[in-house]
């Protein structure tokens, strides 16, 4: 079961790593090797559009300093016909944009991984699903709101997955240019890059 | 402009001087088989679409339909005139539709505007991507009711909107006045427009 939970393990990472695509000229160095800054809270984000990597970087900033999760794994052994499965669910409420935000801005995220292994050792055959949505949503008395979500999915045999990828995002009474100004106002700051493939990237940066 | 939309516009301004508004806005460019319009907003969302309001009324054919309506009450010796105006155009993978409502009366020689409304709609779509963009606005005795823009993406964001209008061979200028709203100028040739 060790190695179940190894593999689960794995495949976790490699989900992560399959959201990106293959490197490619015009990456920013910071984005690929964050510098720490004594007195900011930074991280950093990658997506298809702008928002998406805005929503990827905010994401990451609730992961690397303030969030809750809430967890659930379990597994099921049919040692007579030789199958393992294991799925684990969790959900990600961040507090970190709650807090610096007055409760403006939130952050919540949910993941869902399911492997199946079949067979025994060499000739076992493994099946994996991964699929992560994560929401950021803005509101405020004077009826401004804006909602953002990404959904990623992974699915498929060994090697042989397939990848799906959302980005919607919705604005009421408000653009993306007053997103980045109320985030302005709480003291975020953003940097922005593309790379050769068009691919968006985001720093986003805080005081401490 | 439309007489409508110069209204809207003249309220929107009024609290600027001209020295605050970019020289394009006020001088708008003029080009033999190019459109221009510009148009201004507290969001740069609304600047955008009222410049393709322009853009649109700048065509020969840019009026799908009018209707007009005039009542004249003798005993108060005043004329109601509602005024309806319906337009559309296309550009490439994108659709745009205004409609306009301004209802005046004149009393004793003197004329006022009761009620104005305009909806504004931009959709985009290509593949599985799309866009859609409403801006509804409603003032009824010089009070506005509602001023009320949605703005929902699928698989898109404001950045890659601008980047397919100006794909769709739209050029746009943005500039912000003192107060923080935004203006903006666009410009395309007249025979990309449908």
């Amino acid at each position: 079961m060790e190695r179940h939970s190894m593999i689960l393990s794995l495949i976790l990472l490699l989900s992560a790593l399959f959201a990106q695509e293959p490197p490619t000229g015009g990456i920013p160095d910071w984005y690929l090797d964050l510098p720490e800054v004594d007195g900011k809270y930074r991280s950093v984000g990658m997506g298809q559009y702008r928002m998406q990597a805005v929503l990827d970087a905010i994401a990451a900033l609730e992961a690397n300093y303030q969030s809750i999760v809430e967890g659930r794994q379990e597994t099921f052994t049919n040692e007579d016909v030789g199958q393992w499965d294991g799925i684990t669910n969790t959900l990600t409420t961040g507090k970190f944009m709650k807090e610096y935000t007055n409760d403006e801005f939130s952050l919540e995220s949910r993941t869902s991984s399911f492997i199946q292994e079949k067979g025994d050792g060499s000739d076992s055959e493994i099946w994996e699903s991964f699929e992560a949505i994560y929401h950021l949503k803005y509101g405020t008395k004077d009826q401004e709101y804006a909602f953002l979500q990404s959904f990623f999915k992974e699915s498929g045999v060994d090697m042989d997955s397939e990848i799906q990828q959302k980005f919607e995002a919705l604005f009421q009474n408000m653009d993306e240019t007053v997103f980045f100004e109320r985030l302005g106002q709480y003291g975020f700051s953003f940097q922005f890059a593309r790379d050769d493939q068009g691919r968006h990237y985001a720093l986003i940066s805080v005081d401490e | 402009m439309s007489r409508q939309l110069i209204i809207f516009s003249f309220i929107f301004l009024s609290s600027m001087s001209a020295q605050d508004l970019p020289d394009w806005y006020v001088n708008p460019p003029k080009e033999e088989g190019q459109l221009f319009g510009v148009g201004s907003g507290d969001l740069r969302m609304k600047a955008i679409l009222m410049a393709l309001v322009e853009v649109g009324q700048g065509r020969l054919d840019s009026l799908n339909a009018q209707i007009y309506e005039s009542t004249s009450f003798a005993e108060t010796d005043t004329v109601s005139e509602i005024i309806k105006e319906i337009s559309f155009f296309s550009l490439g993978d994108f659709t745009f539709n205004v409609s306009i409502e301004q209802e005046t009366m004149e009393k004793e020689g003197k004329r006022t505007t009761e009620n104005f409304e305009f909806n504004i709609k931009l959709m985009f779509s290509s593949k599985d991507v799309k866009s859609s963009i409403n801006y509804y606005f409603k003032e009824e005795d010089e009070a506005v009711l509602s001023d009320h823009l949605e703005i929902v993406f699928l698989g898109m964001d404001e950045t890659k909107l601008i980047e397919e209008l100006e794909e769709n061979g739209l050029d746009l200028k943005f500039a912000r006045g003192p107060n923080g709203d935004y203006f903006a100028l666009a410009s395309i040739a007249s025979d990309l427009v449908k």
